[in-house]
This record gives structure tokens, C-alpha cells and sequence, in this order.
């Protein structure tokens, strides 16, 4: 389970992580090594995808993006690391398609396609393209960035 | 189960225009640890331990060849701390973040020699050490990401966690959450590399770092104290020197030990040359930290040695260990199918990467007396994994490799050291060919060229077969790469010197020797084109 904001630009999502990082989320400990306490913890991934606008139809001008939705929808409900926040970016063809983008130019992202996950604020590991509509690809994108530790 | 519970009103509240339409609804779901079956056991036709260079290259061609294969990779943290992920010490700790830090300190001498051919550069360039570090990391981790990825399209199954044998055919791999699987299998192939030494001195251990830590030391090193000649001791303080961080090597015999002396006597004057101080003859006997939170080192002259740097101390910010590598064999179990290693090395005696156990191999760093370099592993890797599931019956040539070392100024070489030749056929059965050169980019910035030198081993009798190739000089490593095919090829020095150079470049001077050892004539330039 996770929780999901949706934004159009580069201040928004800028916003948005400010006010994710703000909030606490509150999470039970597994209950095989302590008894069932919740506590609230400041620090959980945040999961930035940066995807095509929708039409009034609903439908994605950027094919990749069309074909990612369910499935990360799907990662986000059953595979996500839990807590974990999600923020998707929209951008417009236009907007994608000139080079001076600031996704494309800005050293925190430096995209060359879309859709594209990563976790903030590291540029790699990513899933661009194909790989955000492969369940598969996705589930080792949570492994490599959120490794299992002992307690 | 684990309940998640935010508190909705505010965050709506907080959202503005985005309001609640973004605010999923809560629900209770199980908790999603990645799973893995550990019911039962899983059959492989081969189980890879260790995912570096030679492993996957070996798990890689297995898969090609029709076999099922699994890999275990595990990284132990560090005395520091320091992990990393998959693709071994080349990828995370080795080879590559050790060219990138390289080729970032070659780029700040590169900006000052500029202004002698007319760049207008204002102010001084100087080293974000964070900034480099985080561009070498994050170049490492889209590296990791993609060895994984390719890991997954190969279908090469791939565990990440610790492994061990329980038999000959029965690998055990303990995962992150203490839960173990067992992996049955009709082959094993080891190739857990080495880990970075630690000298025995008081305090080494809690104090001092290696080539484990470096790249990604999370702040500026400071003046900086390594402790070892090797390759990876030069090499490490070269690049700091580089950067602008006062370093000094402590060298406990002498440098590069085992390779040819006077070429690494070459590229230690260069990098005195460039400031690096050497301490010789010593060994650190004690670390300790000072009230200002620093590094206070004093050391001995080394037992049984004459002369040298002597008896000293100094308070330094870092002290770097490169002392040695030790092969990762101890917690594997390998006395459960009893597999033979050395005793004090921990490395494995293998005859065509076979180990004593018929079904058990060995590739890479962790093999007794091979070069300990990545393309040797995965060749050889790949190469067995032919035998083992192909018709090839090739065999890993580990003869003539070429290596280059990546200190300021670079040493590359393929063949025999001038030492081995003189051992293996006598000094009267070889000539020595030499030459001081200059690069033709050198004297605008005033670059010091006293150490761009070559030289060349062969037999004296007809055909005079090339034994030994030696450079000291820039992108040694891409001037000599050419050569171990001429080697590999046989190459004599009639033919040597009947090839035509490219004019002008360093490689060049190659083709143009003409001055023996023997002659006793100036091995210095005369004139450029002559």
C-alpha cells in the first residue's frame, strides 16, 4: 500500500517531496520478532515516475506509458515496500519532446526516455520504458533499492 | 500483517488543489518481504558462488550452453561498514571507480596544462570530493542495476545471500532474513574473489580504511597515509595526490614487488616527482586517534631490513590499508566436500580451474597463483563454462596477459619482467631493447618526461621471439592493449621493428627502437621525427 500524489511540473513535484517528507507514517513492526507495537517512522522511499499526460479519454500519448499504468498501479498495491510514497509526473509531448526539458537537463533526473521510475533522490537504479511494464523487472527495482535487512 | 495509518485530514488538507482524489484509501494488506521457495530444495546443473567478473561471465555462458544456473552473490560489509551490490569487487570496489577517480585527477592536471596552449581558465580548479564520489557511485549503481537486469534475461537465477557448501553437490545460501535455501547441484563453480588485508598494527582495524571504503568515503580523505606498494597502494595514492590531498605511500619491501623494478622504480620517481611522499622500509606499529579527531601513526623499520626511511610518526586524516588480498574461502565450508586450499592464502588449487573434487571449479582472484585481473576471470570463466556444458574444449591461456597499472603516470606491460626473462633463459639469451621518449604534448606545459620510457625483452637467438613489452606513459593501458595480440601471435623484434608507427604518438616509439642495453649507448631522444 502506498500513498500517491499526482503533479505536472517540476515545482510540484519539488512540493510534493517536501510534503512527503514531512509526514510520518505509522507502521506496525513484523510481528514474528516483537510484539504488535506501531511507531511512526519519518523515513520511507519515495518513487518518482515520470509519465505521459492523458487524454480526455484517458489514454496516454506516450504508448510505453500506456502500457506501464496497470502494472505499476499493480507493483504499487502488492510489491511496494511498505510504507512507501509515490509521485507521478505528467508531461505533456511537448514538453517531453523538447530537448531543453528540465527532466531531460536537471542532474537529479537526466532522463532519456519515459515512462521512467526511480527512487528519490538516486538516478539509478531506474526502470525506464519496457522494464516499468514488467512485474517482474519491477519487483528486483524494489529489491536493489530497498534491500531486506536484518533487524 | 501491517497497518498503515496516515493522517488523512491534514495531508489532504496540505495537498491543495491535489486534495483528496491522491489519498488512497487504507486498507489492511499482508506485509510484501520478497519471497523465496525454501520449502523443498531447487536443482541446478551448476550453482555460481560469487557474482563478480568471473562468476557471471561463467553463469552467462553456462545459460548460453543450455544449463540451469543459479548465482550467489554476498558482500560482508566492510570493518567500515562499506556494502555494495552485484558485479563483484571490479564493478563496485576495483577496476572501474578506480579509473573514474583516475581519469577525475588526470582531468585537474589536464585543466592547469590548458592554459599553456591558450585556454583562459579563471581561478583555480578544485576537487568536490562529494561531488565526484556521488558521480562514481551512481555510474557504479546503474551498473549494478544493469548486471542484475541481464542477470534476469538470461534467466540465470539469482540469490542474493551468503554461500557455503554442505557437500559436493549441496550449496547453502543463508539470505538477508537468516532464512536458508538449499540449492541442489551437479556443479559448483567458486569464484568469491578477495577482500582488502588489514596490517597487523594497533589499531589498524578500528582505524584505518581500505579499497574496500575509499570510493565512497563519505567525506573529503585529507591528508592521507597509505600503507602498501602494490598496484592498488599506488594507484589510490596517486589519484588523492591528484585531487590535491597530501599523500604519503609507506612501503614496507619495495614497490610493485614481483613486477619488473626498474619500471616500477620509474613510476615511483614520477609520482615523487608529483609530490607523494615515500616512506621506505617500514611498517606501521601503531594507530591511534588524536584529540582533534585525527590519525596518529608511528611506525619501525621493517624486521630484517637495511636501511630505508626509519624509525618515525605522523598524525595523518586517513589511513588507507592496501597490504594484500586475501581469497573470501573461509566460511564457504569447502572442507565439506573436501576441496583443497592454501593454507595461508586461503586461494585454491585448480588445474584448468578443477579443483581436487571433480565437480567442483574455481575462476577469478580466488585461484592460487593466476593474475588476479578481471579479464583473466572471465575468460576463464567463460571458457570453462564451454567445457563444462559445450563441446569446446579450449583451454584459459594465462600466458602473455597484458596489465596496466593506473598510477598518475601509466605502467602497461605484457610478457616477462626483465627479472623473469634473466631467470628463465639467462641474460647472455636475451636483448634488451630501451628508450626515453617524448610525448609530443609533454614540453608546451612543461610536463616532466624524465620517466616516459620503453623497453623491450627478447631472445637473442634467431627467431627473436618478444618476451617482455614495457611502457611507462600516457593511456598506457590503450598503447599496449595492441601489442598483446602481436604477443599472443608470437611476434619477433624484426617483425616488431619492421611495422610502421603512427606519427605522432606514443605507441609509436615501439617500431623505432634501436638502442640495446647491451650497446651501452644514450637511451635519450635525439631528435623528434630522425
Amino acid at each position: 500500500m502506498a500513498v500517491h500524489q499526482y503533479v505536472n511540473s517540476l515545482q510540484e513535484l519539488e512540493a510534493a517531496i517536501e510534503q512527503f517528507q514531512k509526514i510520518s507514517m505509522q507502521v506496525s513492526s513484523t510481528p514474528s520478532r516483537h510484539e504488535n507495537t506501531e511507531h511512526l517512522i519519518n523515513d520511507f522511499p519515495i518513487f518518482i515516475i515520470v509519465s505521459g499526460t492523458k487524454d480526455k479519454k484517458g489514454v496516454s500519448w506516450c504508448p510505453d506509458c500506456e502500457k506501464a499504468d496497470p502494472v505499476l498501479e499493480e507493483a504499487e498495491q502488492s510489491l511496494a515496500p511498505e510504507p512507501s510514497a509515490f509521485i507521478t509526473v505528467y508531461l505533456t509531448r511537448e514538453e517531453w519532446k523538447n530537448p531543453k526539458n528540465v527532466f531531460r537537463t536537471d542532474g537529479r533526473f537526466r532522463l532519456t526516455s519515459i515512462p521512467t521510475m526511480l527512487k528519490w533522490p538516486n538516478r539509478e537504479p531506474k526502470l525506464v520504458e519496457a522494464q516499468c511494464a514488467d512485474i517482474e523487472a519491477i519487483k528486483e527495482f524494489f529489491d536493489e533499492c530497498c534491500p531486506q535487512v536484518q533487524d | 500483517m501491517s497497518v498503515l495509518k496516515i493522517c488523512t485530514k491534514s495531508f489532504a488538507a496540505s495537498l491543495g488543489r491535489q486534495s483528496e482524489r491522491s489519498v488512497k484509501k487504507i486498507y489492511r494488506i499482508s506485509s510484501s518481504f520478497r519471497t523465496f521457495s525454501t520449502e523443498g530444495k531447487l536443482e541446478y546443473d551448476l550453482v555460481v558462488i560469487g557474482g563478480g567478473s568471473g562468476g557471471l561471465a561463467c553463469a552467462k555462458e553456462a545459460v548460453a550452453q543450455g544449463a540451469r544456473v543459479a548465482v550467489l552473490d554476498y558482500v560482508q560489509p566492510s570493518p567500515r561498514s562499506t556494502k555494495w551490490g552485484l558485479g563483484g569487487t571490479c564493478v563496485n570496489v576495483g577496476c572501474i571507480p578506480k579509473k573514474l577517480m583516475h581519469h577525475a585527477s588526470l582531468l585537474g592536471e589536464a585543466i592547469e596544462d590548458a592554459r599553456s596552449f591558450g585556454w583562459r581558465i579563471p581561478g583555480n580548479a578544485e576537487i568536490d570530493w562529494l561531488a565526484m564520489r556521488d558521480a562514481v557511485q551512481d555510474h557504479i549503481k546503474s551498473v549494478n542495476w544493469v548486471t542484475r537486469v541481464s542477470l534476469r534475461d538470461n534467466k540465470i537465477e539469482y540469490v542474493n545471500g551468503r554461500g557455503r557448501l554442505a557437500d559436493a553437490n549441496t550449496v547453502v545460501a543463508t539470505l538477508h532474513n537468516m532464512k536458508e535455501v538449499l540449492l541442489k547441484t551437479k556443479n559448483v563453480v567458486v569464484a568469491v574473489g578477495a577482500r582488502p588485508k588489514y596490517s597487523t598494527a594497533i589499531g589498524a582495524q578500528e582505524l584505518g580504511i581500505s579499497s574496500d571504503d575509499i570510493f565512497s568515503l563519505e567525506k573529503p580523505p585529507g591528508k592521507t597515509l597509505v600503507v602498501g606498494g602494490g598496484y592498488i597502494g599506488l594507484e589510490c595514492a596517486g589519484f588523492l595526490n591528484g585531487f590535491g590531498y597530501p599523500s604519503t605511500v609507506m612501503l614496507r619491501s619495495v614497490p610493485l614487488r614481483g613486477f619488473d623494478q626498474q619500471m616500477a622504480s620509474m613510476v615511483v620517481n614520477e609520482m615523487e616527482g608529483r609530490g607523494v611522499n615515500f616512506i621506505c622500509k617500514c611498517v606501521p606499529e601503531s594507530l591511534s586517534k588524536t584529540p582533534d579527531r585525527r590519525i596518529l601513526v608511528k611506525w619501525n623499520t621493517t624486521p630484517g631490513a637495511n636501511g630505508g626511511s626509519g624509525q618515525g610518526e605522523d598524525v595523518f586524516d586517513t589511513v588507507l590499508f592496501a597490504v594484500g588480498r586475501k581469497a573470501v574461502t573461509d566460511s564457504l565450508a569447502l572442507e565439506k566436500a573436501g576441496v583443497e586450499t592454501h593454507k595461508e592464502t586461503g586461494k585454491i588449487f585448480t588445474t584448468n580451474e578443477q579443483t581436487n573434487v571433480p565437480n567442483i571449479f574455481a575462476v577469478g582472484d580466488v585461484l592460487h597463483r593466476k593474475p588476479e585481473l578481471t579479464p583473466v576471470a572471465v575468460q576463464a570463466g567463460r571458457l570453462l563454462a564451454r567445457r563444462m556444458f559445450g563441446n569446446d574444449k579450449t583451454l584459459m591461456d594465462y600466458d602473455n596477459v597484458a596489465t596496466t597499472v593506473f598510477t598518475p603516470l601509466e605502467y602497461g606491460f605484457v610478457g616477462l619482467s626483465e627479472e623473469e626473462s634473466e631467470k628463465r633463459h639467462g641474460p647472455e639469451n636475451l636483448e634488451v631493447y630501451h628508450a626515453f621518449y617524448k610525448p609530443t604534448e609533454f614540453p608546451i606545459p612543461q610536463k616532466d618526461m624524465s620517466n616516459c620510457y620503453i623497453k623491450v625483452i627478447c631472445l637473442r637467438r634467431e627467431p627473436r621471439t618478444v618476451l617482455g613489452m614495457h611502457f611507462v606513459g600516457p593511456n598506457a593501458g590503450e598503447v599496449i592493449q595492441g601489442f598483446s595480440a602481436a604477443m599472443k601471435c608470437r611476434i619477433t623484434m624484426e617483425q616488431l621493428l619492421d611495422t610502421i608507427g603512427i606519427h605522432p604518438t606514443v605507441a609509436e616509439e615501439f617500431t623505432r627502437l634501436t638502442i640495446t642495453k647491451r650497446s651501452g649507448m644514450d637511451p635519450n631522444p635525439q631528435a623528434c621525427c630522425s
